[in-house]
């Protein structure tokens, strides 16, 4: 564990070592903001409009599955690549560290920049906190339970982007397999929901199925604090799978 | 080889991932497929247990179905036979969804939450049912909104945000087997889950609760039990109503509607008290089993399985002393019981084929259950009057409508009234003496017009009879007195504290109302002296100005010949000209503020001239009802003459004193008539003496009647000022609407009294109770975001509205109990129903306090200090808890003794008046078992109890309820709220309404003529002074008072002032929004691009 710190504590630095973690920071934040404060691209109403004193904006059922959808191929596109392009993985690889560590370690620095960028949402908390009209105050359950789901979500999204970097040494071509993997599973609900009256009857309760696996759909109650455990244990072992699936790949490709 | 174990190694230990990885997830899914992690501090995004439990049974019952089916059915070779899908799906429960593909954004938190709540049901149940959810798209969904609408889910009306009418669509529909239940309107805070669980249990209700119905067997064998059949009969009507109302669109044609008209049918059709047995048990419709009684006694035990027990009529026959023992032990065993008390029984003498329910004697037996019964004087008048009447051998039909008015007296059952010398017993007499005056005033008015217009033959015929009626009018006189004497005989010395605190509080009245004419013709004096003092003013400014301007002007051609030296000199004129301006502008000013005095001047002269108006049209109608009356020969001349002189000086009369004083002469008149065709000069006397002296004399009654019919509406919210321990509010008279109301941002209550028929929201508007023009309104507020609908009310919803009253028509209860129940449904509070009553009949509500439960009857009206006390703890607490099973409907004897007797955990509500009761109590029945919305809380409860067997069954669920959404702060209400310029426009906005609304009298009149329009509700003006309060606020005045550019401002009124100081609070709104809005949308990316870049210039530091 200690060696996949050391990686993670490496992968942190490099976010920050050109202004590329910067860059993706502020883009993060003023699309989301957008978002909650301005226009919705999905209808949802503003946070003013809305006049609740909880981040519903913030955890909408699509906000930021979308965000994840682009910022999570972002931060995860040059986990493996960069190190291939460099050569640098060989190197990594004679090191006595397992494979499955060099995975978690570069797992665990992209989800610190994801908690970094969760918390650009920080400054709607304050406006939120201290424009509520209640004397009971903020409702902070739903508010952690939002944060809690967000980052399950997203480490989903970073382990699929992981794993895509890991087939290529080209950081851009990492970045687009990573984001229409993503982007086909954020519209995977809407394209079985639309699908399911025109097919047979027989495939229309599988389409029906499917549509509860959108990435949507999984994000659906976190915003009033509901964490379903079904969607819970899908989320979390997808995320592990595909940690493992990256970490047997590297291991085949360390056995040659 | 290492290589190749390698990655075999690793292929199986993905492998073995994926495998548990799917096993997880199919045990999630199977198992788990509603568990959750609920984070929100009620947990209401959570079924509630009791759905749970409700599910599985229904899961149970739907296996075992199954099952059973399936084992019976064998194939050709004997083989049991599994069912088709189709014959699973027809065992199935089907919940159905209509919901609007597009929400408007400002409800689609409500319709998701909806939906939601549907997949939850969904999710945790199994298979017995199937969920569809349809969404609707107005263009797009044409079959399916046909199909919604023949499932009765008809659209919801809304305006989209650019003001256009859309549609929009959240109903539910339930199905099982042969039964349906459908909800229109399931937007939160519709209650989905227990609406959803409550059909629910009853399609799994196998063995219903049980209801039993004390109800005498023999009723209809008795021919002289007439009045109690028709009651029964008038009972039946109103059940007929009530199930056309019910199923409005069922009445169409379907095969249910079929049944219902036919059931109605019967229903009107039958007489046998068989009936109501019936009745119940079809209204319940299967939730419930029903099981007539005839007598409760050593022999006919109470059903131990009972829940709910219905006393139609108790009485000694029915209810035996053993009886009273059962229902006791019944009561403390945690029974509940429903009486309904009726006005007559059937009686074996001749005389008299009917008498007054002995109350007393019914007392004596509900007593041992700890309820104690006290009977009206005014209950034991009404057989009176009407058996005189029938013993002058008038026509059938006269006696008819004789009993008919007799029954519509108001029979009052009072409960555990502290002090036993109430006014509502004055007031009872009051009522019934003063309407049985009014009645026979119109019906010798109508007799008169048409003996006018009626040939000589039919004229005298006409004159007999009515001879005929005046002398019938002399029994009813009779029977009066003999009531009057009664009451003095229960009631004592004259006058009690209350009646003297009252005439007091009267007398006080008119000595302020005098003072304030005096002060107003006082300040009016003044203000036309110092008018003519400015206009002195004004005409030697201007001439004084003229006459400056003059001289300037010659100064100025002599200054042109030499402007270059006198340049100084013209500075110095400039100036001069410029202070003159500016005084010819103080004199407009003062000229404008003048015309405003004179306005109001105006305005209060017209008040009082239409007051005169209506003060003589009422004198010239009881002159005419009394010449009437004096044409029939039933009063002396020199009666007529003490009329004749009380009438020609009534314009006079300005004090009470003057008033009683002639009413006396009046009276004296009458009351030395009346006694000489039939009685004795002593009792002739005796019975004036009475009438004069009784604490409730028609001398009273007749001044009352003048002071309500001249005075206009009271808004008086100064006089009522809720304080501990204040003054009860005098009862609601006769043909009233009272309303009080408690205003949120003050624990004020202001209170009113109209005339009955007066339209109910527009009389509500004038007290700022609805910021709303319509009751359409009202009712779409209810389906409105809450932060757009506390917009709409401006912050002016009351705390408490209680409504009092008494409806002469059955039109008026019920536009009353819908906009009780709109106005209920609109507000998130606490709230009170008022006692409203059909006709004269009286309920007995039970109102719900903090302090416990609080219970009026007839009629007696909410003192201050009880909504004072609410309105403090609702304003401490927030809102007001439920009271425990201990402390909830307890029959609370006032006696320490009769306190020690009660019944502890039972029950006992008893509705007084059977005609009403019954109707109004098998609806409220029915309708609890319906959607679980009940006017009386008590009732409610009750039912709940009975029929549930415990009334926390949904205690979770309430409580989630009751977590409602945090708001953040309104900014425009905010600044609404601390615009000083606002304040003061509402305030003067208020007060003209407040002054349009008391210068319509009459509904009558405002209904003949056709709304004409107006900026702020003023729908219908039917006098001088309305349509001029209509034209100052469209602005032809405010032009004036306004004074600025005419161009910008003539056309505007006050709505145009009022909608630029909006204007200015919106602005202030937004502007501290878009504040808001900068710090959440860039102060993190304006930190994170300080950190770039002070990281940048690191490096390029260290790079140097």
């Amino acid at each position: 564990m200690g060696a996949a710190l050391a990686i993670a504590k490496r992968e942190w630095k490099a976010y920050f070592a050109s202004p590329l973690g910067f860059v993706l920071l502020i883009l993060f934040s003023l699309l989301l903001g957008l978002f909650v404060y301005l226009w919705s691209p999905f209808g949802v109403p503003t946070l003013f409009a809305r006049q609740s004193a909880d981040l519903s904006g913030v955890f909408a059922a699509r906000h930021l599955p979308l965000l994840f959808v682009l910022f999570g191929a972002a931060i995860s596109m040059r986990l493996w690549s960069e190190e291939r392009r460099l050569g640098t993985e060989e190197l990594l690889l004679t090191l006595p560290v397992r494979p499955i560590d060099a995975v978690l370690g570069k797992f665990l620095g992209a989800m610190g920049m994801l908690v970094l960028c969760l918390a650009t949402t920080l400054p709607t908390v304050y406006v939120v906190w201290s424009l509520c009209d209640d004397p009971r105050g903020l409702e902070w359950g739903p508010i952690f339970g939002g944060y809690a789901g967000s980052l399950v979500l997203g480490a989903t999204c970073i382990a699929l982007g992981q794993l895509a970097s890991a087939f290529t040494r080209d950081q851009l071509v990492a970045f687009l397999v990573a984001f229409t993997l993503l982007a086909l599973w954020f519209f995977l609900g809407d394209l079985a929901t639309n699908l399911a009256p025109h097919l047979p009857e027989r495939f229309a309760g599988a389409a029906n199925e499917v549509q509860q696996y959108g990435l949507t759909a999984l994000f659906d109650s976190v915003d009033r604090g509901v964490i379903l455990m079904k969607n819970l244990v899908f989320l979390v072992s997808a995320c592990a799978l595909l940690l493992g699936l990256n970490a047997a790949v590297l291991t085949w490709r360390k056995a040659g | 080889m290492s290589r190749i174990r390698l990655k075999v190694q690793a292929a199986v230990a993905v492998l073995l991932l994926l495998l548990i990885a799917v096993e997880l997830n199919v045990v999630a899914r199977r198992y788990g497929a509603n568990a959750r992690v609920d984070l929100s501090s009620s947990g209401r995004w959570t079924l509630a247990p009791a759905t749970r439990d409700s599910l599985a049974a229904m899961q149970r019952r739907f296996e075992n179905t199954v099952r059973l089916d399936e084992e019976g059915r064998q194939d050709e070779g004997g083989q049991k036979r599994e069912l088709t899908q189709r014959e699973r799906d027809d065992l199935r429960v089907h919940l159905e969804l209509y919901t609007s593909a597009a929400p408007p954004p400002e409800y689609a938190d409500y319709f998701r939450e909806t939906e939601s709540r549907v997949e939850d049901l969904r999710a945790a149940a199994g298979d017995f049912l199937r969920v569809e959810i349809h969404r609707l798209d107005p263009e797009r969904s044409r079959l399916e909104i046909e199909r919604a609408e023949q499932e009765g889910l008809s659209p919801i009306p809304n305006l989209d945000a650019k003001g256009r009418a859309e549609r929009l669509w959240c109903g539910l529909v339930l199905r099982y087997a042969e039964r349906k239940e459908s909800a229109k309107n399931a937007i939160a805070p519709f209650d989905v889950e227990a609406w959803f669980v409550r059909h629910l249990d009853s399609f799994l209700e196998t063995e219903p609760a049980l209801v039993c119905v004390l109800v005498e067997q023999d009723l209809k064998k008795t021919p002289l039990a007439r009045p109690g059949l028709e009651d029964l009969q008038s009972f039946q009507q109103e059940l007929s109503r009530w199930i056309q109302k019910q199923y409005p669109d069922a009445m169409q044609g379907s095969p249910r509607a079929q049944e219902a008209q036919q059931e109605a049918q019967r229903l009107s059709q039958a007489h046998a008290p068989e009936v109501l047995a019936k009745d119940l048990r079809y209204l319940l419709r299967g939730s419930v089993t029903v099981r007539p009684l005839a007598r409760i006694d050593g022999y006919n035990k109470l059903p131990a399985e009972c829940r709910l027990l219905v006393l139609m009529r108790p009485s000694p026959t029915t209810l035996g002393a053993e009886g009273v023992e059962q229902i006791a032990a019944y009561l403390r065993r945690g029974g509940n019981v429903l009486a309904f008390v009726p006005r007559y029984e059937p009686t074996e003498l001749q005389q008299q084929q009917f008498k007054q329910n002995d109350l007393g004697e019914l007392g004596h037996y509900l007593e041992g259950l700890g309820v104690r019964v006290r009977s009206e004087v005014v209950a034991q008048q009404a057989p009176a009057i009407e058996l005189q009447t029938q013993q002058q051998g008038q026509s059938a039909d006269t006696v008819g409508r004789r009993r008919a008015r007799s029954q519509r007296l108001p029979f009052l059952l009072r409960l555990d009234r502290a002090d036993p010398a109430e006014a509502a017993t004055g007031a009872a007499v009051e009522i019934a003496l003063l309407r049985a005056l009014r009645d026979a005033l119109i019906e010798l008015q109508t007799g008169a017009e048409q003996r006018a217009a009626a040939p000589a033959a039919e004229r005298d015929e006409l004159l007999g009879e009515l001879g005929e009626t005046a002398r019938a009018w002399g029994e009813v006189w009779a029977a009066e007195e003999r009531g009057a004497k009664a009451i003095e005989g229960e009631l004592g010395l004259w006058p009690t504290a209350q009646e003297q605190q009252r005439l007091d509080a009267l007398r006080q009245r008119l000595e302020l109302r005098r003072e304030d004419v005096a002060s107003v013709e006082t300040s009016r004096e003044a203000a036309e002296l110092a008018l003519r003092d400015i206009e002195a003013q004004i005409a030697s400014g201007e001439r004084g100005a003229a006459a400056g301007l003059a001289a300037l002007q010659q100064e100025r051609a002599a200054l042109a010949t030499d402007a270059a030296q006198r340049t100084g000199e013209l500075e110095a004129l400039r100036s001069v000209v410029a202070e003159a301006e500016r005084v010819q502008r103080a004199a407009n000013l003062v000229r404008k503020a003048y015309l405003a005095w004179r306005s109001r001047f105006e305005l209060s002269g017209e008040v009082q001239r239409q007051e005169q108006i209506s003060r003589r049209a009422f004198v010239r109608e009881l002159r005419e009802s009394l010449g009437a009356l004096e044409a029939g020969r039933a009063l002396a001349p020199e009666a007529r003459d003490a009329v004749d002189n009380f009438l020609g000086s009534f314009d006079l009369l300005y004090s009470l004193d003057a008033y009683r004083g002639g009413a006396r002469a009046v009276v004296e008149a009458i009351a030395a008539h009346l006694p000489r065709e039939r009685a004795t000069r002593s009792d002739a006397d005796e019975n004036r003496a009475l009438l004069l002296r009784g604490p409730r004399s028609l001398v009273d009654g007749l001044v009352n009647a003048f002071l309500l019919w001249t005075n206009p509406i009271e808004l008086d919210a100064s006089k009522l000022e809720v304080r501990d321990g204040a003054a009860e509010v005098a009862p609601v008279p006769a043909g009233k609407l009272r309303a009080t109301v408690v205003a949120r941002s003050a624990t004020q209550a202001r209170y009113a009294e109209a005339p009955a028929p007066m339209g109910l929201t527009r009389y509500l508007q004038s007290f700022g109770f609805l910021g709303t023009p319509s009751y359409e309104k009202a009712m779409l507020l209810e389906a409105m975001d809450p932060a757009k609908r506390s917009e709409e009310l401006t912050g002016s919803l009351p705390l408490i509205v209680a409504l009092e009253g008494e409806f002469p028509t059955y039109s008026g209860a019920r536009d009353a109990r819908a906009l009780l129940d709109a106005v209920r449904r609109i507000t998130s509070g606490p709230w009170l129903g008022g006692p409203l009553a059909f006709d004269d009949d009286v309920d007995a509500p039970v109102f719900e306090t903090s302090g416990g439960w609080k219970r009026t009857a007839g009629g007696a009206p909410w003192t201050l200090e009880d909504l004072g006390t609410l309105a403090r703890a609702l304003k401490e607490k927030g809102s007001v808890s439920a009271p425990t099973a201990a402390e909830a409907p307890r029959s609370t004897p006032s006696g320490a003794a009769a306190s020690a007797e009660a019944p502890k955990s039972g029950r006992f509500l008893v509705v007084p008046n059977l005609h009403f009761a019954t109707s109004a109590g098998m609806g409220l029945v029915a309708q609890a078992t319906q959607n679980r919305e009940l006017s009386s809380p008590l009732l409610q409860r009750l039912l709940d109890v009975a029929l549930y067997g415990s009334e926390t069954r949904y205690q979770g669920f309430d409580q989630r309820a009751r977590d409602a959404r945090r708001r953040l702060v309104d900014f425009q209400s905010e600044e609404t709220r601390s615009s000083p310029d606002h304040r003061a426009a509402e305030l003067w906005r208020e007060t003209l309404l407040g002054a349009a609304a008391s210068s319509t009298y009459f509904e009558g009149e405002a209904e003949e003529r056709p709304a004409q329009g107006g900026s702020l509700g003023l729908q219908v003006q039917s006098d001088p002074l309305g349509r001029a309060l209509e034209r100052l606020l469209s602005g032809e005045r405010e032009a004036v008072l306004q004074g600025d550019d005419p161009s910008t401002r003539e056309k505007r009124g006050l709505d145009g002032v009022v909608l630029d100081i909006e204007d200015g609070i919106v602005a202030r709104a937004e502007a501290r929004e878009t504040w808001f809005r900068v710090i959440g949308v860039f102060a993190a990316p304006l930190v994170l691009l300080a950190l770039l870049v002070a990281s940048m210039l690191c490096g390029w530091l260290r790079y140097r």
